[in-house]
């Protein structure tokens, strides 16, 4: 994991898997609307959960929850339950950014990430040998 | 402000007074209870029983106490950061920061400016050790420094700088050593009657016919540590009360005197109380230091009257009552205005020493300006230094310098990308090269050059 500011936010980035950590605390930074934003997040059916392992919180190690997005492709993310923050695997955030605008004008926190990710992320590269 | 310094200074010597007669008389008692012999010493035509053991013991006690006191005096701050978890840094680590404490170091003309530590917890708290001001540290905690604004900060660091000031420092820092270390001698007794009571077989020493002798000093011993354990606790209690509320009203005037602005300390308490979170790693012994207690975050609206610190509304509610004044008759008049006449008490000499003086109006949007701290009461004071002040720092940029103040602690590692990108590399990252997530471009990893010699000098100073 390591870190990428750009415009005063910082986020967490795996190079390896490609995915993302928001800190809670750059989640309010980043989310300009945050009644909206969290109501995007919270907007899916629960019952898509299913099939993907807990994973730990980067920060606590506490198995994370699973939370479902609205929008069209509605997304699985993690959250932690001690609220450290949200976890994004590759494939989810690529998702995010193709219909995170349809949902609504455009938020912050996705024009932010299509700033940081002109292209998206790859999915399908040839993976990297795991760093430690 | 000389009343309060000589009685914090006679407060303090009469705990340390206190603390070795309840050391000698439990070592005296652990001693006679272990070695119940008593020695007959004719002292000219009568002859005194001198009991060894009970001796032995209170010699033992005496070293114990000397120890804790050589301890708390030279090196008690550091003790006292060391138990917080708070770590020493430098100027280039956060430069706001540390601007904020050499101003008021000037405002309330401070011998030298105190260390600064930073603890690492987002919960939002500050404290000040020390024995006087030549020798004196303030902590704050990171969360502090990226919530508050720079009239905030300035606020709270004037608050722990006129606890130095006022030397309020020494008795806290030893009262929390001895009550820390009371606790500790408590757990070990505990302990001891334990394994004691534990490795006391009678498989290998036959000791059967002295285990019935043996039994009334341990049980002596069960009683004492039983004794400690109940008075540790009490005497924390008692720290509670003896340091706390008049001693922080006090550091609050202070605090608006030296910045010339109560408003910032008052907003600056606001967001603290606002902020939920605990701090997680703090004792019954240094919880009084804070500057706001940090055991009792929960139930901050319940003002009880067992607080060590009195209610942080109250606190804002006189800070916001000084009408315009930024002196200690100010303060004076609006502790006594909230509070019914003849409830303040701000020592003579600060009323009659410090001329009265208007606070300075609310910073402009160039606020980190936070206007020279007012030398009317230091007129001889090395003038500030007219140099141009950077914009107040927005919340985000707080929060950045913070952040990275911490990264740079734990030795990332800190590339540039020309796109706008800033890539911060942990010290375990192992790859030689990493590719900018924005432009693709491939930045070569900087060799870790830094984190030896870092590592070298924290270590020297612990």
């Amino acid at each position: 994991m390591l870190a990428i500011e750009y415009e005063e936010i910082e986020i967490d980035y795996c190079d390896t898997c490609h995915g993302i950590w928001l800190d809670e605390g750059e989640l309010d930074l980043l989310f300009g609307d945050h009644a909206m934003t969290h109501g995007f997040l919270t907007a899916g059916d629960p019952a898509n959960v299913k099939g993907e392992a807990a994973r730990p919180c980067p920060l606590c190690d506490a198995l994370m929850n699973k939370a479902v997005t609205g929008g069209p492709d509605p997304v699985v993310y993690d959250y932690c339950p001690e609220e450290h923050g949200l976890w994004f695997d590759s494939g989810e955030l690529l998702s995010i950014l193709k219909h995170g605008s349809e949902s609504g004008p455009e938020s912050p926190v996705v024009h932010w990430l299509r700033q940081v990710f002109p292209q998206s992320p790859p999915t399908t590269q040839t993976p990297t040998p795991p760093q430690v | 402000m000389f009343e309060l310094i000589r009685a914090n200074k006679r407060r303090s010597m009469l705990l340390m007074f206190g603390m070795l007669l309840l050391l000698l008389a439990v070592g005296f008692a652990i001693g006679f209870a272990l070695v119940p012999i008593s020695e007959p010493v004719p002292v000219g035509d009568t002859v005194l029983l001198l009991p060894i053991g009970g001796a032995i013991g209170m010699l033992i006690a005496f070293f114990i106490w000397g120890v804790q006191a050589l301890a708390a005096y030279s090196a008690g701050d550091r003790l006292l950061m060391a138990a917080a978890g708070a770590r020493e840094i430098e100027k280039r680590d956060h430069p706001r920061l540390f601007n904020v404490v050499e101003e008021m170091t000037l405002a309330a003309q401070l011998p030298k400016m105190p260390r600064v530590y930073i603890i690492e917890d987002m919960s939002l708290n500050a404290f000040a050790a020390g024995r006087d001001p030549n020798h004196a540290a303030v902590a704050v905690t990171t969360g502090l420094l990226s919530k508050l604004n720079r009239d905030q900060l300035q606020g709270v660091i004037a608050h722990e700088i006129s606890h130095i000031a006022n030397r309020d420092v020494l008795f806290m820092t030893m009262a929390s050593i001895m009550v820390g270390s009371i606790i500790m001698l408590t757990e070990m007794f505990l302990r001891m009657m334990w394994y004691s009571s534990l490795t006391g077989s009678r498989r290998y020493s036959s000791r059967r016919s002295s285990r019935s002798s043996d039994g009334g000093g341990k049980l002596i011993l069960l009683v004492i540590a039983a004794i400690l354990a109940i008075v540790a606790p009490l005497l924390a209690q008692m720290l509670y009360f003896a340091c706390s509320r008049q001693r922080e009203y006090l550091a609050d005037a202070g605090g608006a005197v030296y910045t010339r602005y109560p408003e910032g300390l008052a907003s600056a308490l606001e967001v603290i109380a606002g902020n939920p979170g605990d701090k997680k790693s703090v004792s019954k012994a240094t919880a009084p230091m804070y500057i706001v207690n940090p055991l009792e975050a929960g139930k901050r609206s319940l003002s009880a009257i067992t607080s060590t610190h009195p209610p942080i509304d109250e606190r804002v509610r006189i800070l916001r009552s000084m009408g315009g004044g930024a002196s200690f008759a100010d303060y004076a008049n609006a502790w006594n205005k909230v509070d019914g006449p003849g409830s303040a008490h701000v020592p003579a000499s600060a009323l009659a020493a410090a001329p009265t003086q208007a606070a300075r109006a609310a910073a402009p949007s160039q606020a980190g300006q936070a206007a020279a701290p007012l030398q009317a009461a230091a007129p001889q004071a090395t003038p500030r230094k007219e140099v141009p002040q950077k914009e107040e720092p927005t919340a985000r940029q707080r929060q950045r310098d913070t952040g990275d103040m911490l990264r740079r602690m734990h030795h990332y590692r800190f590339i540039n990308c020309d796109c706008g990108i800033r890539i911060k590399l942990p010290p375990e990252y192992a790859k030689p090269q990493v590719k900018c997530v924005r432009c693709g471009k491939v930045h070569n990893v900087p060799p870790q050059t830094d984190a030896p010699k870092r590592a070298k000098a924290r270590s020297r100073r612990t």
